[in-house]
């Protein structure tokens, strides 16, 4: 009977053996690390009922089971009960804080991690980390830090560094940010989250050099990190290397393929490359996947202008401009278009408006400059002109056809006004290539 | 695949239900030939059974009554037949099996609970259903996992055995008992096989450390939060040793000889399995990381799996002195099925993969016969496959880029069509024209718009229903505005709502909007409020709009030009002012 064992009797009469509880705890925890989920609701169901709810672990268990499941509250409450049943340990506590904190009651899971410091008796990491990011969720961002700090002091804990960061970023404080991701990167120099962060970091201090650098770090030990793919490709466009740019985004398309800026960005490499056709058809697809990517409408109005379709261009265009109405590029487009196709009342109306939301712009100057000598206004023609040359010399980097043209304008206001028809071929190429900084 | 294993032909298939905590290799007879000793649950109607496997043949069965929760061997003594026992953990119970035959016995001792409240509810109760009240309200107090285990068993009684429980127990001390979760070998003092080894024993409450030559708990105790899942020993228990301990809730402690408190990790997701080297442990959990650290908890790499892990294992090769980990990981086709695939890391890379028809829930490496390298993996429907590691297979170990056949994905960008062309060169073409005719459309489509808007403003003007009327009462600075409301047509009008628009900075009104009753035709009804004026000046502003609103449309809008009021003269004013309907 007793397992084969015949002997050794106990002594004692007391001690009896009972089978109350732990007896298939282990099978459910079994149950539950090997995914079979449905099997160990039916164990706990049946545990339950045998121990008149009274089996904590079964509890737990089928509170982390929930959460998985996104039914957050029933999750809540197994914990409840879990914590109800052993009021003395702290991982109840923690648990309910948890559910808390997913349910978004960020006051309340504050409290709770609070109640769970002061219960355990050690520090512990998870709920410094956990308090951390309550405090980054509403608002306090000098307590997270503190938080975060601290986990970082008791444990290694990668995500506390990124969170870190990721609040110094918050505060423009992008030097101790730098120096919390590269301490990370060279504890966990495995991380390709780190990496990219910091990556990213540098290139919004525009320091491109050091960004290349991790990136490029990062692409030799995930090929195909999205991130890391889409920030390079951007600074490579930036930089008029089309093709290689165009090769990475190929890449990170198998994943992104239903990413607005990444076609855009495609879009505007072949515009470089200048495959208008090709151009247009990403960045239609752009603007299929996302209609109100006002960059986009952007860019396919400039290509538009480009193969010489006006009237497409000039639709794109002012969509762009509902869509964001201050971007000074856009309305100097539409007036473009409007001069191409004759109806100058209203281009002139576009260049000004333009000129109004950017005074430094040298190219709506000069094309209205043009526009004002063509219809024989010569005083106002001069007048901006001068505003011209003065946004020439503010302005850094200035295209060589456009100084060309103001040569040409300065000739025809001195010397014998003629008309200007040939030199309307003046055009804006600025690509705004956007990177998407995914989640 | 086929030059690393050689895959042994089991016919007929065996099947056996187990966990991973359950099976062992073991020279269980001396003759040194490894069996594997494995717990076979069956399929949940029958007792379980304790199994032996001398190659493929089973030799020995011993039936147990209740589900054992670990199962080790252990050498008990030094003598020179080399007969381990096999020890099974039930409760709180260690049996020792000796040749297949019961050896010895080993129980945790209850801790008998006195002077406590609950001792006392014990001991004044005379009525089974009184205390069972009482003792309900202590569990909700200070917690059932608090109680003893005499009142736990209580709780859970259904009422028919209550009786019977109550006059068995009330007499005998209160008693908490502990189970034990988990049991692992630790050598006593030799590293070699046959060396005498200790038991170290998992109970909810603590770990502690059996001696398998007399039976006596050894002075090493440690304590720690939370219920043992796994645990793994390593080193000589008089020389100094590490114990790794993984708890349900996620915690890892590493306890040492010397030190009683371990160092701490914390994981996020349940584990899975870990495995304990001589400088760092290896520790799988449910999200799909496998993780390694060193033995002060220090972080030293991660990866993520391919699926969801199912259970991992240490493989040690000696011909080649090569440790590795080998995962089992349950992977979800493109079609949906899940299927096994069992992978070799050797630190932090792949560097052997065997695809597996089903998922492996228990997998095993050792000697087993005579054969040094065996794999022995248990699926999930419960079949056994053994491979044998091939004496002259070898693992490519240099660490090379994963290839991912370089996924060569051209950009699915639609050729230009006919159509588009011709489309281009008409709007080239006709773009003046185009813009012409979109600009005259457009401004076509406003002059629509606009004259149906003036014809709808005509429309209401046209349409008078409603007669209003404004009165304002009073001598300030407090006035009353009553607004008089008469239904003119031949429908009971609803839902009219009546607001006050005013200049915070020279009114206050009490309350700015009312909602007007059902108004019945040829009936005059009014609404009245408050308005106190806090400012003097600024004749323009002073006055005060009266908007009657039904639903969204405005019906009407009418302005009350406030006096200017002045403490000095008190003149009233009463009067109508004039109302201009919108």
């Amino acid at each position: 009977m007793d397992n084969g064992l015949v002997s050794y009797k106990i002594t004692e009469p007391m001690m009896q053996v009972f089978n109350v509880q732990e007896k298939s705890d282990w099978i459910i925890y079994n149950r539950y690390i090997q995914r079979d989920l449905e099997l160990c609701k039916l164990l706990i169901d049946q545990d339950l009922r045998n121990t008149k709810d009274n089996n904590e672990f079964a509890f737990y268990i089928l509170g982390l089971i929930y959460r998985e499941e996104g039914k957050i509250k029933n999750s809540y409450w197994c914990f409840d009960r879990y914590y109800a049943l052993n009021p003395l340990c702290v991982e109840g506590v923690k648990q309910i804080a948890r559910s808390c904190l997913l349910l978004g009651r960020n006051d309340e899971a504050r409290k709770m991690y609070l109640e769970a410091e002061k219960m355990s008796r050690e520090p512990d990491t998870k709920v410094y980390y956990n308090l951390g990011l309550c405090y980054l969720n509403l608002g306090e961002l000098d307590k997270s830090k503190e938080y975060f700090h601290r986990t970082i002091q008791l444990s290694r804990n990668q995500d506390a560094y990124e969170k870190l960061a990721s609040i110094f970023a918050i505060e423009n404080n992008f030097k101790n940010a730098t120096s919390i991701l590269i301490s990370a990167s060279k504890l966990f120099p495995f991380s390709t989250n780190i990496s990219v962060d910091l990556g990213l970091l540098y290139m919004k201090q525009r320091d491109y050099d050091q960004a290349f650098n991790v990136l490029g770090n990062t692409l030799c030990q995930d090929p195909e990190n999205p991130k890391a793919l889409l920030t390079l490709a951007a600074e490579m466009q930036r930089n008029f290397g089309y093709d290689e740019a165009l090769a990475k985004y190929t890449k990170a398309v198998t994943d992104l393929s239903e990413c607005s800026e990444t076609w855009n960005n495609i879009g505007m490499c072949f515009f470089g490359k200048h495959k208008y056709v090709a151009a247009i058809s990403c960045l239609k697809r752009a603007i299929y996947l996302h209609p109100f990517n006002w960059i986009a409408l952007y860019n396919l109005g400039l290509v538009h202008i480009y193969t010489r379709q006006y009237v497409s261009a000039f639709v794109f265009l002012s969509t762009s401009a509902k869509l964001n109405p201050n971007h000074a590029g856009t309305f100097m487009l539409i007036g473009l278009a409007l001069n191409h196709m004759s109806d100058t009342r209203n281009a002139e109306k576009a260049y000004r408006k333009s000129i109004e939301l950017n005074s430094d712009n040298p190219e709506a100057l000069i094309n209205l400059t043009i526009l004002e000598i063509n219809q024989g206004k010569i005083k106002e023609a001069e007048k901006n002109f001068h505003a011209f040359q003065e946004a020439c010399l503010s302005c850094g980097s200035i295209d060589k056809e456009i100084i060309e043209l103001g040569k040409q304008v300065s000739d025809a206001i001195n010397g014998q006004p003629q008309s200007f028809d040939e030199n309307e071929d003046e055009k804006l190429e600025s690509d705004e290539p956007c990177y998407a900084e995914v989640e | 695949m086929s030059s690393t294993w050689i895959d042994v032909e089991i016919n007929p298939p065996i099947n056996l239900q187990t966990y991973n905590c359950c099976m062992t290799l073991s020279d269980v007879h001396g003759d040194n030939d490894n069996k594997f000793v494995v717990v076979d649950f069956g399929s949940g109607t029958s007792n379980p059974q304790l199994k032996i496997f001398k190659g493929l043949k089973q030799t020995h069965v011993i039936y147990l009554n209740e589900k054992p929760s670990a199962i080790t061997t252990v050498y008990t003594d030094n003598s020179d037949q080399h007969i381990p026992c096999v020890a099974v953990v039930i409760k709180n119970e260690i049996y020792f099996y000796r040749n297949c035959k019961p050896y010895h016995k080993y129980s945790i001792q209850s801790t008998i609970i006195r002077d406590t409240e609950e001792c006392k509810l014990w001991q004044e109760s005379e009525d089974v259903f009184d205390l069972l009240k009482r003792l309900q309200v202590l569990s909700s107090t200070i917690g059932f996992v608090n109680l003893s285990t005499t009142s736990q068993q209580m709780l859970c009684l259904n009422e028919c055995h209550l009786i019977e429980y109550f006059e068995k127990y009330r007499k005998n001390n209160l008693v908490k008992q502990h189970t034990i979760t988990c049991v692992t070998e630790l050598k006593r003092n030799k590293s070699e096989v046959y060396g005498v080894s200790c038991l170290v024993i998992a109970t909810t409450d603590m770990i502690s450390i059996l001696d398998t030559e007399s039976f006596k708990i050894l002075p090493d105790k440690y304590e720690l939060q939370g219920e043992t899942a796994y645990m793994s020993a390593i080193g000589l228990y008089d020389v100094g040793y590490k114990i790794l301990v993984a708890t349900r809730t996620g915690r890892l402690y590493i306890f040492s000889k010397s030190s009683t408190s371990g160092f701490k990790v914390e994981t996020t997701h349940a584990i899975v399995s870990v495995i304990l080297r001589i400088d760092k442990f290896i520790c799988c959990t449910i999200d799909g990381l496998l993780q390694c650290y060193t033995l002060k908890c220090v972080s030293l790499w991660n990866v993520k799996l391919p699926g969801d892990p199912m259970s991992i294992v240490n493989m040690y090769v000696q011909s080649m002195s090569l440790e590795m980990t080998v995962v089992s990981c349950n992977v979800i086709n493109t079609d949906g099925h899940s299927k096994g695939l069992v992978l070799m890391y050797c630190g932090s890379t792949v560097i052997h993969k065997i695809p597996m028809p089903d998922p492996v829930t228990c997998i095993i490496f050792g000697r087993f016969g005579q054969e040094e390298n065996a794999l022995i993996m248990i699926t999930t429907n419960g079949k056994v496959d053994i491979k044998l590691l091939k004496r002259t297979a070898t693992f490519d170990l240099c660490v090379r880029p994963t290839l991912t056949a370089h996924v060569q994905g051209n950009l699915s960008i639609p050729k230009r069509s006919n159509v588009f062309i011709e489309q281009t060169l008409r709007e080239r073409e006709h773009c003046k024209e185009m813009h012409v005719r979109t600009q005259q459309t457009w401004q076509i489509l406003q002059m629509v718009v606009s004259n149906e808007r003036l014809n709808s403003i005509k429309q209401k003007i046209t349409s008078q229903f409603l007669h209003t009327s404004a009165q304002l009462l009073g001598l300030g600075p407090r006035f009353k505005i009553r607004f008089l409301l008469k239904n003119l047509g031949k429908d009971p009008l609803m839902g009219i709502n009546v607001a006050f628009l005013y200049n915070a900075q020279y009114h206050s009104i009490e309350s700015p909007r009312c909602r007007m009753p059902i108004i019945v035709p040829e009936t005059e009804i009014y609404c009245e409020t408050f308005v106190t004026c806090c400012t003097y000046g600024g004749s323009d502003e002073r006055a005060i709009d009266i908007v009657v609103s039904r639903g969204m449309n405005v019906i009407y809008r009418a302005k009350v030009n406030m006096p200017v009021y002045n403490i000095q003269t008190n003149n009233h004013n009463e009067e109508l002012n004039d109302i201009m309907s919108w």
